[in-house]
Protein backbone atom coordinates (compact mmCIF):
# COMPACT_ATOMS: atom_id res chain seq x y z
CA UNK A 1 0.00 0.00 0.00
CA UNK A 2 1.47 3.32 -1.04
CA UNK A 3 1.61 6.21 1.37
CA UNK A 4 -0.98 8.95 0.76
CA UNK A 5 0.38 12.23 -0.51
CA UNK A 6 -2.24 14.29 1.24
CA UNK A 7 -5.11 13.86 3.64
CA UNK A 8 -7.81 16.49 4.09
CA UNK A 9 -10.34 16.35 6.90
CA UNK A 10 -13.47 18.51 6.77
CA UNK A 11 -16.33 18.60 9.24
CA UNK A 12 -19.67 19.33 7.60
CA UNK A 13 -23.02 19.89 9.31
CA UNK A 14 -25.06 17.50 7.21
CA UNK A 15 -25.93 13.82 7.07
CA UNK A 16 -23.79 11.04 5.64
CA UNK A 17 -26.45 10.34 3.00
CA UNK A 18 -26.56 13.95 1.80
CA UNK A 19 -22.78 14.10 1.61
CA UNK A 20 -22.61 10.78 -0.22
CA UNK A 21 -25.12 12.05 -2.78
CA UNK A 22 -23.24 15.33 -3.10
CA UNK A 23 -20.15 13.45 -4.30
CA UNK A 24 -22.12 11.86 -7.12
CA UNK A 25 -25.10 14.02 -8.01
CA UNK A 26 -24.47 16.26 -11.02
CA UNK A 27 -26.70 19.06 -9.72
CA UNK A 28 -24.56 19.22 -6.58
CA UNK A 29 -21.12 18.79 -8.17
CA UNK A 30 -22.08 21.50 -10.68
CA UNK A 31 -22.23 23.96 -7.78
CA UNK A 32 -18.99 23.16 -5.97
CA UNK A 33 -16.81 21.28 -8.46
CA UNK A 34 -16.11 23.58 -11.40
CA UNK A 35 -19.44 23.16 -13.24
CA UNK A 36 -18.72 19.45 -13.72
CA UNK A 37 -20.66 16.27 -13.14
CA UNK A 38 -19.44 12.81 -12.21
CA UNK A 39 -20.94 10.16 -14.46
CA UNK A 40 -21.01 6.52 -13.38
CA UNK A 41 -23.36 3.85 -12.10
CA UNK A 42 -21.09 3.80 -9.00
CA UNK A 43 -20.83 0.01 -8.87
CA UNK A 44 -17.42 -1.43 -7.92
CA UNK A 45 -15.51 -2.13 -11.13
CA UNK A 46 -17.48 0.42 -13.17
CA UNK A 47 -15.82 3.35 -14.84
CA UNK A 48 -16.51 6.94 -13.89
CA UNK A 49 -15.93 10.24 -15.65
CA UNK A 50 -15.58 13.78 -14.41
CA UNK A 51 -16.93 15.92 -17.22
CA UNK A 52 -18.51 19.19 -18.12
CA UNK A 53 -22.05 19.59 -16.85
CA UNK A 54 -23.42 20.71 -20.21
CA UNK A 55 -21.11 19.09 -22.74
CA UNK A 56 -20.49 15.39 -22.06
CA UNK A 57 -17.69 15.33 -24.65
CA UNK A 58 -15.47 17.50 -22.42
CA UNK A 59 -13.98 14.89 -20.09
CA UNK A 60 -11.35 16.00 -17.55
CA UNK A 61 -10.77 12.90 -15.47
CA UNK A 62 -11.50 9.21 -15.94
CA UNK A 63 -11.14 6.20 -13.68
CA UNK A 64 -12.69 3.18 -12.05
CA UNK A 65 -14.85 2.75 -9.00
CA UNK A 66 -12.71 0.57 -6.72
CA UNK A 67 -14.99 0.50 -3.69
CA UNK A 68 -18.44 1.88 -3.09
CA UNK A 69 -20.06 1.46 0.32
CA UNK A 70 -22.87 3.99 0.61
CA UNK A 71 -22.81 6.22 2.55
CA UNK A 72 -19.39 5.54 4.09
CA UNK A 73 -16.60 4.92 1.67
CA UNK A 74 -15.94 5.66 -1.98
CA UNK A 75 -12.62 4.76 -3.59
CA UNK A 76 -11.89 5.93 -7.14
CA UNK A 77 -8.93 5.70 -9.43
CA UNK A 78 -8.15 8.97 -11.12
CA UNK A 79 -6.40 9.70 -14.42
CA UNK A 80 -6.31 12.03 -17.36
CA UNK A 81 -8.27 10.69 -20.34
CA UNK A 82 -4.97 10.34 -22.25
CA UNK A 83 -3.70 8.01 -19.51
CA UNK A 84 -6.87 5.89 -19.32
CA UNK A 85 -5.12 2.72 -20.49
CA UNK A 86 -1.96 3.27 -18.47
CA UNK A 87 -2.69 2.16 -14.92
CA UNK A 88 0.72 3.18 -13.64
CA UNK A 89 -0.50 6.74 -14.13
CA UNK A 90 -3.71 6.31 -12.17
CA UNK A 91 -3.82 7.84 -8.75
CA UNK A 92 -6.35 6.85 -6.14
CA UNK A 93 -8.74 8.97 -4.16
CA UNK A 94 -10.57 7.74 -1.07
CA UNK A 95 -13.55 9.57 0.40
CA UNK A 96 -14.47 8.41 3.88
CA UNK A 97 -17.61 9.65 5.57
CA UNK A 98 -18.06 9.21 9.29
CA UNK A 99 -21.25 10.41 10.98
CA UNK A 100 -20.80 12.27 14.28
CA UNK A 101 -23.35 13.63 16.74
CA UNK A 102 -24.37 16.69 14.70
CA UNK A 103 -22.05 16.63 11.69
CA UNK A 104 -20.12 14.29 9.45
CA UNK A 105 -16.40 13.97 9.05
CA UNK A 106 -15.20 13.77 5.45
CA UNK A 107 -11.67 12.47 4.97
CA UNK A 108 -10.24 12.86 1.48
CA UNK A 109 -7.12 10.86 0.98
CA UNK A 110 -5.08 10.99 -2.21
CA UNK A 111 -2.48 8.39 -3.16
CA UNK A 112 -0.28 9.35 -6.06
CA UNK A 113 0.14 7.37 -9.23
CA UNK A 114 3.30 5.32 -9.56
CA UNK A 115 4.18 7.50 -12.54
CA UNK A 116 3.31 11.13 -12.99
CA UNK A 117 0.49 11.99 -15.32
CA UNK A 118 0.90 14.45 -18.17
CA UNK A 119 0.61 18.09 -17.17
CA UNK A 120 -2.87 19.45 -17.67
CA UNK A 121 -4.50 22.69 -16.59
CA UNK A 122 -7.59 20.80 -15.46
CA UNK A 123 -5.71 18.12 -13.54
CA UNK A 124 -5.31 20.58 -10.68
CA UNK A 125 -4.13 19.43 -7.28
CA UNK A 126 -5.01 15.84 -8.04
CA UNK A 127 -2.19 15.48 -10.50
CA UNK A 128 1.47 15.09 -9.65
CA UNK A 129 3.02 18.22 -8.24
CA UNK A 130 6.48 17.04 -7.34
CA UNK B 1 -16.67 29.35 17.13
CA UNK B 2 -14.98 26.88 19.42
CA UNK B 3 -13.26 25.04 16.56
CA UNK B 4 -11.35 28.13 15.52
CA UNK B 5 -10.39 28.74 19.18
CA UNK B 6 -8.69 25.34 19.12
CA UNK B 7 -6.93 26.19 15.88
CA UNK B 8 -5.60 29.53 17.13
CA UNK B 9 -4.53 28.01 20.43
CA UNK B 10 -2.69 25.24 18.60
CA UNK B 11 -1.01 27.73 16.27
CA UNK B 12 0.02 30.06 19.12
CA UNK B 13 2.95 27.84 20.08
CA UNK B 14 6.20 28.09 18.09
CA UNK B 15 7.07 24.41 18.60
CA UNK B 16 3.74 23.37 17.16
CA UNK B 17 4.16 25.70 14.20
CA UNK B 18 7.58 24.16 13.69
CA UNK B 19 6.00 20.68 13.64
CA UNK B 20 3.57 21.88 10.96
CA UNK B 21 6.54 23.27 9.00
CA UNK B 22 8.18 19.85 9.16
CA UNK B 23 5.04 18.20 7.81
CA UNK B 24 4.78 20.83 5.10
CA UNK B 25 8.30 19.85 3.99
CA UNK B 26 7.55 16.15 4.11
CA UNK B 27 3.97 15.05 4.69
CA UNK B 28 3.05 11.78 6.38
CA UNK B 29 5.94 11.42 8.85
CA UNK B 30 6.07 9.05 11.80
CA UNK B 31 6.79 10.29 15.32
CA UNK B 32 10.38 9.03 15.07
CA UNK B 33 10.93 10.82 11.77
CA UNK B 34 9.58 14.05 13.23
CA UNK B 35 11.74 13.71 16.34
CA UNK B 36 14.86 13.25 14.21
CA UNK B 37 14.63 16.90 13.02
CA UNK B 38 13.80 18.43 16.38
CA UNK B 39 15.54 19.18 19.63
CA UNK B 40 12.34 18.57 21.62
CA UNK B 41 11.92 15.39 23.63
CA UNK B 42 9.81 12.61 22.16
CA UNK B 43 7.33 13.19 24.96
CA UNK B 44 6.99 16.88 24.14
CA UNK B 45 6.48 16.12 20.44
CA UNK B 46 3.78 13.57 21.33
CA UNK B 47 2.00 16.18 23.47
CA UNK B 48 2.16 18.84 20.75
CA UNK B 49 0.94 16.40 18.10
CA UNK B 50 -2.06 15.49 20.29
CA UNK B 51 -3.03 19.18 20.47
CA UNK B 52 -2.58 19.64 16.73
CA UNK B 53 -4.74 16.57 16.12
CA UNK B 54 -7.43 17.88 18.46
CA UNK B 55 -7.48 21.11 16.42
CA UNK B 56 -7.75 19.10 13.18
CA UNK B 57 -4.47 20.58 11.96
CA UNK B 58 -2.80 17.20 11.92
CA UNK B 59 -4.50 14.00 10.78
CA UNK B 60 -3.15 10.57 11.69
CA UNK B 61 -3.18 7.81 9.08
CA UNK B 62 -2.40 4.27 10.19
CA UNK B 63 -0.34 2.16 7.86
CA UNK B 64 -0.06 -1.20 9.57
CA UNK B 65 1.46 -0.42 12.97
CA UNK B 66 2.93 2.85 11.75
CA UNK B 67 1.17 6.10 12.56
CA UNK B 68 1.77 8.70 9.86
CA UNK B 69 1.05 12.37 10.51
CA UNK B 70 -0.44 14.59 7.81
CA UNK B 71 -0.78 18.35 7.79
CA UNK B 72 -4.48 19.12 7.31
CA UNK B 73 -4.78 22.57 5.67
CA UNK B 74 -8.60 22.70 5.93
CA UNK B 75 -8.86 24.73 9.19
CA UNK B 76 -6.23 27.23 8.01
CA UNK B 77 -8.04 27.51 4.70
CA UNK B 78 -11.20 28.40 6.65
CA UNK B 79 -9.32 31.22 8.37
CA UNK B 80 -8.09 32.35 4.97
CA UNK B 81 -11.60 32.31 3.51
CA UNK B 82 -12.93 34.25 6.47
CA UNK B 83 -10.66 37.24 6.11
CA UNK B 84 -9.45 37.22 2.53
CA UNK B 85 -11.78 38.26 -0.27
CA UNK B 86 -12.13 36.27 -3.45
CA UNK B 87 -10.62 38.96 -5.66
CA UNK B 88 -7.77 39.76 -3.29
CA UNK B 89 -6.13 36.37 -3.74
CA UNK B 90 -4.41 37.09 -7.00
CA UNK B 91 -3.16 40.47 -5.78
CA UNK B 92 -1.91 38.95 -2.53
CA UNK B 93 -0.19 36.13 -4.42
CA UNK B 94 1.47 38.71 -6.66
CA UNK B 95 2.70 40.67 -3.63
CA UNK B 96 3.92 37.51 -1.96
CA UNK B 97 5.75 36.49 -5.12
CA UNK B 98 7.28 39.98 -5.38
CA UNK B 99 8.56 39.67 -1.80
CA UNK B 100 9.82 36.15 -2.44
CA UNK B 101 11.67 37.24 -5.56
CA UNK B 102 13.26 40.23 -3.84
CA UNK B 103 14.21 38.29 -0.74
CA UNK B 104 15.68 35.40 -2.68
CA UNK B 105 14.53 32.00 -1.56
CA UNK B 106 12.59 33.26 1.50
CA UNK B 107 9.02 32.14 1.91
Amino acid sequence: MSKPQFVYVTYISTTAEKLWNALQDGEMTKRYWGHRRNASDWQPGSSWQHRDYDDASLVDIVGKVVESKPPQRLVLTWALPADAANEARHSRVTFEIKPLADAVRLTTNWSPARRCCAASPTAGPWCCRA
Amino acid sequence: MTESDDVFKALADPSRRHLLDQLRLSNGQTLSELCAHLTMSRQAVTKHLALLEAANLVVPVWRGREKLHYLNPVPIHEIFERWIGKFERQRLSALRELKRQLEGDGS
